[in-house]
């Protein structure tokens, strides 16, 4: 099956991604760890275009709630990329030796 | 958003969200009326289970684990190894026992006339919220922890979001950090909405009829009361909601056990640890400080006080809960998500302990799906450089190995010290008090962490009408 090419820009009413920095590093809480207070708290969030705009643009959504949000367009009908994963041989090798310790003597 | 703003509008903001007024229940610096408090819920458990009833939510089966009890037979005593039940939880309409906590919520807000629901949390409970909403026709909020500051996200956490969008809410996900309270606020101040904090009296009042439902189900499948019922612990609400619930069907010999994920070392708050962790809740980052001082969510007073009702927590290794996983799928049929099976992998060694004719209840399961899966979970763990392998779970440091049993016979508990976590109760209250406590305080810290007044004084020094007297260095 061939993958949708990738939308480089949105139109009104589509269904896209956003992006925005809500506090910067020097704006965050207090009592962080380090390596966390250096970068800034970053938010995502989907909704429908409020206005057209490119990749990379600041646009605003309207989300499912009825918010509208301002950011930067990441990505026109977004994806989900999570998935199963890949084989993970070593709970294979579990199952194999769960069934074959079963298998010894009959189940009670 | 300025985030001093924000907090320091807390209370003002919390108010307004809430129909519950705390302060009414305030008796001292830290002591507050907790029965009080869970009383003004309104509802009986007769009545909770009617609401739910009418959200689809509850009813779930009391699965037998045959195939598993026979598994711990072989590797025990003779004469032990309990009957194993599993309380399908997996069965509810979003697929985990949240959707208990969400229902009060979603109910009181629709009758208060809330616009809309609004909660943080990045498990289950955000589908619950969203679901439940969307059945009663009211708007909804998901605030998120998702993500680390090179984008990258956990495919447990993703495929959450992903519900949650689904079920019709809005989903603002955020890179880490506790910040993700202040944008809660900031998010109910814009819009009017009811928090559906897991914390409030309604979500842990929704939880006991869980408690109920496994007492029940286990006098009709065996004639007597469970013998020991294992929960999953991170926030304590699953705890406190299932041991009422037990208590209010009469089960005062139940034993009540806790277990959560061991992932000591890894610091909550690092941007650098967030994605070394293979399970993103049911672990001793949540378990432990909520258990040591609960009064740190995302309400005035928490409702979910799990050292008043825990008989003994126990921790697991990550590797054990999925080979748990793996052993309920291929042994009994039953393909559920990781992290609900925390208190399997525990059950799995506590009834080797337990005689044959006793009984031991896991009390949830969640759903399972893309991203919420053991080969998901693993397959990301080794993306980011974590040591995947078969061996003895012992050897399991968190953040760097997952290491999953060859044997059953390497699956073990590790005893979590609940004086430990009692004295840790204490120093909090003490500094939470401002260097001292009155003497209702000090009743209630007893009561909050089921010691006795003498255990209390020997960690504070003795508290008289003279006047209390600091921590004890």
């Amino acid at each position: 099956m061939k993958k949708p090419l990738k939308r480089k820009s949105a139109t009104v009413g589509d269904w896209v991604e956003i992006s925005a920095v809500l506090l910067a590093p020097g704006e965050r809480s207090p009592n962080l760890p380090p390596e966390t207070a250096a970068v800034p708290l970053v938010m995502r969030v989907r909704g429908w275009a409020q206005k057209a705009g490119r990749i990379g643009a600041k646009i605003s959504v309207k989300t499912q709630a009825g918010r509208v949000l301002h950011g930067k367009l990441l990505a026109v009908n977004p994806r989900f990329d999570h998935d199963f994963g890949g084989c993970v041989p070593e709970l294979i090798d579990v199952r194999r030796r769960l069934k074959e310790l079963m298998a010894k003597g009959g189940a009670p | 958003m300025r985030y001093a703003e924000i907090m320091a509008r807390r209370e003002e903001i919390l108010r307004k969200s809430s129909t519950v007024d705390y302060s009414g229940f305030r008796r001292g610096k830290l002591a507050f009326d907790y029965e009080g408090m869970m009383a003004a819920v309104g509802y009986s458990l007769d009545q909770v289970r009617a609401i739910q009833k009418a959200a689809h939510v509850g009813g779930t089966p009391l699965l037998e684990l045959n195939n598993l009890t026979a598994l711990v037979r072989k590797h025990c005593a003779k004469g032990k190894g309990a009957r194993i039940f599993l309380k399908d939880e997996a069965a509810n309409p979003s697929g985990s026992f949240k959707d208990r906590r969400a229902s009060l919520s979603v109910h009181e807000a629709k009758k208060r006339g809330f616009p809309g629901v609004a909660a943080a949390t990045s498990g289950n409970y955000g589908a619950a919220v969203a679901g439940q909403a969307a059945a009663a026709n009211l708007r909804c909020v998901v605030v998120q922890e998702v993500f680390d500051s090179r984008g990258v996200g956990q495919p447990e956490i993703v495929e959450k979001g992903r519900k949650c969008e689904a079920l019709g809410a809005e989903v603002l996900q955020l890179s880490v950090g506790p910040e993700l309270f202040a944008m809660l606020l900031a998010v109910l101040d814009e819009t009017g909405f009811f928090n559906a904090s897991l914390y409030t009296p309604l979500s842990v009042a929704g939880i006991e009829t869980l408690g109920a439902e496994v007492a029940e189900g286990v006098r009709a499948a065996v004639g007597r009361d469970p013998d020991a019922v294992i929960i999953t612990h991170a926030g304590g609400g699953n705890v406190t909601g299932t041991a009422r619930g037990l208590r209010k069907l009469g089960c005062d010999r139940t034993k009540v056990v806790a277990a959560s994920i061991d992932i000591e070392g890894l610091h909550m708050a690092s941007d650098a640890a967030f994605n070394k962790k293979s399970c993103t809740t049911g672990h001793t980052g949540f378990g432990v400080p909520f258990a040591s001082w609960p009064d740190r969510a995302d309400v005035p007073l928490n409702a979910a006080r799990s050292l008043r009702y825990m008989d003994r927590y126990v921790s697991v290794t990550q590797g054990q809960v999925f080979w748990a996983t793996e052993a309920l799928a291929c042994l009994e049929g039953l393909e559920r998500g990781p992290a609900g099976n925390t208190s399997l992998a525990a059950a799995l060694v506590l009834a080797a302990e337990m005689p044959a004719d006793q009984t031991i209840v896991v009390q949830e399961s969640e759903y399972t799906g893309a991203g919420k899966h053991p080969t998901a979970q693993l397959s990301f763990a080794r993306a980011n450089g974590i040591e995947v392998r078969l061996g003895d779970p012992a050897e399991e440091v968190p953040g760097q190995s997952i290491v999953i049993p060859e044997q059953f016979e390497q699956l073990r508990v590790r005893e979590m010290d609940l004086d430990k976590l009692r004295r840790s109760y204490i120093k909090n209250a003490v500094k939470h008090a401002g260097g001292s406590l009155a003497a209702e305080d000090l009743k209630f810290v007893a009561e909050d962490i089921r010691a006795t007044k003498e255990f209390v004084e020997q960690e504070i020094g003795p508290v008289g009408p003279l006047g209390p007297i600091g921590m004890k260095e």
